[in-house]
């Protein structure tokens, strides 16, 4: 069957040998999504509804503006201008905010309750072009809006005051949380089956993102609003309230860019991800990004806390670098800790066409596996990225800024440098001996994070059951207070060579002691993950696809088995007919249909 | 060279299977879809899937149109893997669902558009395929109706007319007249022969049994996820034994009607119930005549002569027992 065999083991290339040009890859780039969208959107009476709603919220309230404002006589015409432009920024972001989500929430859902899902997914159109073709629907909506709103913008230019430039950094910051809106919704919608529950989990979201974001950061928009109309322009007004933090937005600029960009791909590829097979690499591209995104991430973090070192003015110090390291240090933590939840917690199922896949890289760029799903290669990944980071950091304090890093940190960081890479180790094991267990991902992910919780809670138990004398000391195992006992206030003066190993515990320093608990740990966990992968015949590094082993009996032909008594049960425990349980067959996609270790299937 | 010519599928496969089903199995966890099941389809033929409702037909059906990935075996659509050609597949089959749903905000006309565009048909030819397909399904004269005025026949006609767009090989139809009136079945099933006239494959799974056996060139009955049989149906009803039964009513009660039967060297099975006797024949049908005549020659008066031929739904109700999984 020479027909037969030619599809079998075919080998993808890592890297194709003919590069995708710009125009294919922008080519079809989502346009019959895009074109079906806007044509059925368009002719629907929400759309205008919504549009001449928002635009009439709008100019009302820039008319009672105008009015409160120009019946004051210590106003100044460009205090008038920016005011009013102020309100329209706010008012329009909140439209923005409230009304637009709704588009993107639907966006598949409203196929799936359609029926019309699974025509899209067997058309040769690639996930990247649905979800662009959605993502790109959705934000015209937006697009539109802002741009019909740009007359009632033009009554702030009446009074004078709102520079050209304003307007511009207004609406790309605006457009900006557009996309990320309407990317973070169709995610939310790739994962929902129904309209209500993606647009109310969208919602819901939002809500606990404002509030989140104002506890930590919004507030100061207010404060900028109110520099702003004391007559500076936009930039200058939020430089100034940073005045006291900083002498150059820019870098901040940057990193909030950077952010948004990374958080939008995540979004897009986890989004992708969900339009993919369950069976499909949806992990690569995802390691690939993180590679890129860690250090660049980190780097501007340094840089941003640095910034001020270049300035002739700027007086540094010991203490002063050794809060930039605590800080760093956090910052890395928190990441690394975020991508030990993620890969190392993938399906341990992995499937033929991955397997294949994978091989198709060569056997010279095996180390290209760790990109390569699995919760083994995640672990590894996971692992190799904590060191690089680590060293990359020991590298910015103890190469690049050597010279403002006094000798008494030096311990504290070496030990620290080594302590979070087995920490983030520990952790990750634990994730991938859950995966091969066969917890799903979800549950694999929310165990890590109890296990994690429980580990902060450390100190509270330790202080709680009153633990005398030395074994006290356990406090500082718990991540969370290990950096406490190496930070400067427990170090007012140059320690000597007896009280850099204060904290100790039978003669041996506590750090020391972690590094051995979670060092074992992590090895407990691999091996025990090893043993339980190897004998359910799951492959690990090797990447060769072994059949799944299925039960003899259950392939037994029917006609040895005896019929059933009464006739109506199944005899292997399924539900019955009207018990409400959906069969297979009830199947509508194989993001829902196939249910095999798809539980908290997020597309990571 | 009209419209609908572009349509045409030419035979390539020269005598080798298009589909090919080897041991799949499919499970969902603890409960098993299709186990291990094994089934070929050669070019041009419609081949009726059938099985009742949880047999592993729709599993069946979205592994081969690539919506699913079996837990083991293989599947391979004109020598592709569906596993690891999926493009490659999904260009040569068109999928019908047993439910679906259309733009309802879209013509008829821009539906059409919208899946060429989605199975990147070159914007040259892409006009001509859809007046083709249009004028195929007899949609024409709607290409300016919006979809959601449509009748559900005409809804249905739409999606195969999408399901044709880029000329696939292989047509996997589920359930496609399960909602349809009967006057939109036949013009169903009228498209469906038209279809195969032009080189068409077809795997078609359907409850409607009286009308498989009219369209289909062979069938595979599966049940509880095994299949039971397939091949053609001649060669199933032969393998059966072609015999048809009769039922015979007589005026009065005739003892002697068993003896005078045995007479026939075509009649076996006789059984006798008041003034009923039932038999089956399984002689050629040009000389049952014979067997009234036996009776009237013997002065046997009867009443009635029921003769039901061996067919599809006969096959089924013999070789399954209505278990579900």
């Amino acid at each position: 069957m020479q027909s037969a065999e030619r599809g079998q083991g075919t080998r993808v290339p890592f890297m194709s040998a003919k590069m995708p040009t710009l125009y294919s890859w922008l080519g079809n780039m989502g346009w019959p999504i895009l074109l079906k969208q806007l044509r059925i959107n368009f002719r629907r009476n929400r759309f205008f509804i919504a549009h001449f709603l928002s635009l009439l919220v709008l100019g009302c309230i820039l008319i009672v503006v105008i009015a409160t404002q120009t019946t004051n006589p210590s106003t100044t015409p460009s205090q008038v201008g920016q005011t009013v432009f102020a309100w329209f920024l706010g008012i329009q972001s909140l439209i923005v905010l409230v009304l637009f989500p709704v588009f993107g929430s639907t966006g598949f859902t409203e196929e799936k309750s359609n029926l019309s899902y699974d025509f899209l997914l067997i058309s040769t159109l690639k996930p990247r072009e649905i979800v662009w073709g959605k993502f790109l629907s959705t934000s015209l909506y937006c697009l539109m809006f802002l741009i019909a709103t740009i007359p009632l913008l033009s009554i702030s230019f009446l009074f004078g005051g709102v520079r050209p430039a304003d307007v511009v950094q207004a609406y790309v910051v605006l457009l900006g949380v557009t996309f990320l809106l309407s990317m973070f919704a169709l995610w939310v919608s790739s994962l929902c089956t129904s309209n209500v529950r993606s647009t109310m989990t969208v919602y819901s979201s939002l809500c606990l993102l404002f509030v989140i974001l104002w506890w930590w950061r919004l507030s100061a928009l207010w404060d900028i609003a109110g520099e702003y109309s004391e007559g500076r322009n936009l930039l200058r007004a939020a430089e100034d309230y940073l005045g006291g933090f900083v002498t150059d937005i820019s870098l901040i600029v940057a990193t909030a860019i950077i952010d948004a960009v990374a958080l939008f791909t995540y979004l897009f590829l986890f989004t992708t991800n969900r339009v993919r097979p369950l069976t499909d690499d949806r992990t690569s591209r995802v390691r690939l990004f993180t590679c890129l995104y860690l250090p660049l991430r980190l780097f501007l973090s340094i840089a941003k806390d640095f910034e001020g070192i270049f300035d002739p003015n700027f007086v540094t110090s010991e203490a002063f670098v050794q809060d930039v390291m605590v800080v760093t240090f956090g910052f890395a933590a928190v990441l690394l800790l975020l991508v030990a939840l993620i890969f190392p917690t993938e399906d341990a199922n992995i499937s033929r066409r991955v397997c294949e896949k994978v091989q198709g890289w060569g056997q010279k760029g095996a180390f290209l596996r760790i990109f390569a799903p699995g919760p083994f290669a995640g672990f590894i990944f996971t692992s190799l990225v904590s060191i690089t980071v680590c060293l990359v950091i020991y590298w910015t304090f103890f190469g690049f800024l050597a010279q403002d890093v006094g000798q008494v940190y030096e311990y504290t960081v070496h030990q620290v440098l080594v302590t979070l890479p087995i920490y983030i180790a520990a952790f990750s094991s634990l994730g991938f001996l859950l995966s091969v267990s066969n917890f799903t991902p979800l549950y694999s992910r929310l165990t890590v994070v109890f296990v994690f919780i429980i580990s902060l809670l450390l100190p509270m138990i330790f202080w709680l059951v009153q633990l005398a004398d030395r074994f006290y000391y356990f406090y500082y195992i718990s991540p969370i207070v290990l950096w406490k006992s190496l930070a400067p206030d427990q170090l007012e003066a140059p320690l000597a060579e007896e009280d850099e190993i204060s904290y100790q515990l039978w003669g041996i320093p506590i750090i020391t002691i972690s590094k051995i608990v979670f060092g074992a740990a992590t090895f407990i966990f691999m091996a025990a993950g090893i043993w339980i992968a190897k004998g359910s015949g799951m492959t690990l590094w090797s990447y060769r696809f072994s059949e799944p082993k299925i039960d003899a009996d259950a392939l037994e032909p029917i006609e040895s088995k005896e019929p059933e008594a009464g006739g109506s049960a199944p005899s292997d425990g399924s539900p019955a007919e009207g018990s409400g349980s959906s069969s297979p067959d009830d199947s509508a996609s194989p993001a829902e249909g196939d249910t095999r270790r798809s539980g908290g299937d997020l597309g990571l | 060279m009209t419209v609908t010519e572009d349509l045409i599928t030419r035979p390539t496969n020269a005598g080798r299977p298009l589909v090919e089903v080897r041991n799949l199995t499919k499970d969902y966890g603890e409960k098993f879809a299709v186990r291990g099941i094994s089934f070929t389809v050669q070019e041009g033929e419609i081949f009726g899937f059938i099985g009742p409702n949880g047999a592993g037909k729709t599993t069946t059906i979205k592994i081969l149109s690539t919506l699913l990935e079996p837990t083991s075996g293989e599947v391979f659509v004109d020598g592709l893997c569906v596993r690891n050609d999926t493009e490659e597949v999904r260009k040569r089959i068109g999928y019908m669902p047993d439910s679906f749903g259309v733009y309802d905000g879209l013509t008829v006309e821009e539906y059409l558009e919208f899946f060429a565009g989605a199975y990147r048909l070159a914007p040259r030819t892409r006009k001509s395929t859809i007046e083709g397909v249009m004028e195929l399904t007899d949609l024409a004269k709607l290409r300016d109706r919006m979809v959601s005025g449509l009748s559900k026949g005409m809804k249905q006609r739409l999606c195969l007319a999408k399901t044709l767009i880029h000329n696939p090989k292989l047509l996997i139809l589920d359930e496609p007249a399960s909602a349809l009136d009967p006057r939109a079945r036949i013009e169903l099933r009228v498209l469906l022969k038209e279809l195969r006239e032009m080189g068409k494959t077809i795997l078609i799974s359907s409850h409607i049994l009286t009308e498989l056996s009219d369209l289909c060139t062979s069938v595979g009955i599966i049940e509880q996820g095994q299949i039971v049989e397939s091949g053609t149906i001649e060669s199933l009803t032969n393998e059966k034994g072609s015999t048809d039964q009769v039922e015979v009513t007589f005026h009065d009660e005739r003892p002697d009607a068993e003896g005078l039967l045995q007479l026939s060297g075509h009649v076996s099975e006789v059984k006798s119930s008041g003034r009923k006797v039932t038999f089956h024949y399984d002689g050629p049908p040009e000389e049952f005549y014979k067997i009234i005549k036996l009776f009237t020659d013997n002065g046997v008066p009867l009443l009635s002569v029921q003769h039901e031929t061996v067919d599809l739904e006969n096959l089924f109700m013999e070789l399954t027992r209505g278990d579900v999984q």
